[in-house]
């Protein structure tokens, strides 16, 4: 027996599995039901009633990504904490050995279940803080009565320990709270990230866009934090994307982020596919723990939604990130895309997925995503100007 | 320890294999709380897949013995060294004995 770093370890690991195409990374959607309405989601109200896998089913999926070789899992919904089996998922996942991110809004999760987490201890409990303020969280959100509890899930959790992050997209709605959502994280001591694109729905429906808020609106009110986050951004991105850049120059590599060469997602139906906002295609995986009765009720479900699925349909987890795989490397770049020349490149969120669900394609340039990296590119030039400008006056330039 | 000594797992420590490396997590602590990890080498992940509350250490060494190219001198050694340190850290326990399994009876001094 020998006792290693982990860190170097899991660097040897994460080198080994981009070399080999392996899924050491994987998002499981467990439901897409959820108790919040929020108008900016990228899941289709209509996709809550699709149905979901059984508890076994799950277990079966859980199962096959641990002999794939996938170490890392997401649990994510919908809301996951709205299935009354989760924390059994949850805890048959830290068995078979998994490390485990639960990705929740908080508001289910009460004084029992945050015990139960404190216990089961997950990497981490990502909550999405869609603001501070109680009006703008329930205008978000569609729905009242759950502003408090959010709140208090949160105190729940930090008071026993269970390591805490937090997310906001950002929206016109909550656009002037950002700075005090951030020092709120900061003041818990966990790690906060802002979601500045939103995405159009999985069915294509671009009304999220609608919503979003806007950098200089959010900074003019106070974000401190923004400037020097955006610079360390700028100069984070400008790295990656130089290294992005050169690996657009050959054709092959589109999808930089790692989707479908180390990570994946499952859907609530047990379809493997490259990432949560990338629907097509989803390849089923064979959960072979169904009963015929279960077969028969699931078949019931799925046809009344757009995915119908035979009782014997599906293969291997194993076979479908092999076809994933397969369909990740035959997408090209092209000459259609536009990104290794775009002098916007280094200030960009644009990624195939955003791609897709605008355009249909892997590739086109979106013009959400344009817009936003202009806006950051003329945030970071004022920056920069300003900063010059203080130095100079410092140094008794001007 | 006695080839009669059965050993079990503790279920609060749970092995994965990636990659070809076996690793011990603690199931009850996350990953910023983890500084190094315990590997286990082929012959050492064979020994943790067999150890299971009822094989008896003769029977797991005669397992071995079949599975790999050493000799008993050479398997007892390892597997000394190895429930050594396993003990150690709480990833097993001895849970009983057991009478006639295996080599049984004959102890060996690790």
């Amino acid at each position: 027996m020998e006792y290693k770093d982990y860190d170097q370890f899991w660097q040897k690991i994460h080198q080994s599995a981009r070399e080999k195409g392996v899924p050491l990374r994987v998002m499981f959607e467990l439901t897409y039901r959820c108790n919040f309405n929020c108008a900016h989601c990228y899941i289709p109200t209509d996709f809550r009633t699709k149905g979901e896998l059984t508890t076994q089913e799950v277990f079966s999926v859980l199962d096959q990504l641990k002999a794939a070789g996938c170490f890392y899992l997401g649990f994510t919904g919908g809301e996951p904490f709205m299935r009354a089996d989760f924390m059994d998922i949850l805890w048959y996942a830290k068995r078979a050995g998994f490390q485990v991110i639960i990705y929740t809004n908080g508001s289910l999760i009460d004084e029992k279940k945050a015990a139960a987490l404190a216990k089961f201890s997950p990497n981490k409990v990502d909550i999405t803080i869609p603001a501070l303020s109680k009006e703008a969280f329930e205008r978000i959100t569609g729905v009242t009565g759950y502003w408090d509890r959010v709140f208090h899930a949160i105190d729940l959790l930090h008071s026993l320990g269970v390591p805490l992050g937090f997310k906001t997209c950002l929206l016109r709605e909550n656009e002037l709270e950002i700075a005090q959502i951030q020092e709120f994280a900061a003041s818990l001591g966990s790690l906060y990230r802002l979601d500045t694109m939103l995405s159009p729905r999985l069915d294509g429906d671009p009304e999220p866009y609608c919503y979003r808020g806007t950098l200089h609106l959010a900074k003019s009110h106070g974000m401190p934090a923004i400037s020097n986050r955006m610079t360390n951004f700028k100069c984070q991105m400008t790295n990656e994307f130089q290294m992005s850049n050169d690996k657009l120059k050959d054709k092959n590599i589109l999808f930089t982020c790692g989707a479908g060469r180390t990570q994946a997602a499952v859907t609530p139906l047990g379809e493997l596919k490259l990432c949560v906002i990338i629907d097509r295609p989803k390849i089923t995986i064979d959960t072979g723990h169904m009963t015929q009765d279960t077969r028969e009720n699931l078949q019931i479900t799925r046809n009344t939604s757009h995915v119908t699925r035979n009782k014997n349909e599906g293969v291997s987890l194993s076979e479908a990130w092999e076809k994933l795989k397969e369909t990740t490397e035959n997408i090209e770049a092209g000459k259609k895309h536009q990104c290794p020349e775009c002098e916007l490149a280094p200030y960009c969120k644009w990624c195939p997925a955003q791609s897709w669900l605008a355009h249909g394609t892997f590739t086109g340039c979106v013009p959400e995503s344009r817009a936003w990296a202009q806006m950051v590119q003329e945030s970071l030039c004022s920056d920069r100007e300003k900063m010059l400008k203080g130095y100079q006056s410092k140094a008794g330039i001007i | 320890m006695k080839d009669s000594t059965v050993f079990d797992k503790n279920p609060d420590i749970v092995s994965r294999t990636i990659e070809d490396e076996t690793i011990l997590l603690p199931v009850y602590r996350t990953s910023e709380e983890i500084n190094c990890l315990y590997t286990l080498n082929e012959s050492a992940a064979a020994v943790w897949d067999l150890i299971d509350g009822r094989r008896s250490l003769g029977e797991i060494k005669e397992a071995m013995l079949r599975q790999f190219e050493a000799t008993p001198e050479e398997i007892d050694k390892e597997m000394g060294i190895l429930l050594k340190d396993l003990t150690e850290i709480k990833a097993i326990t001895p849970v009983k004995e057991t009478k006639g399994a295996g080599r049984a009876g004959r102890a060996t001094h690790t």
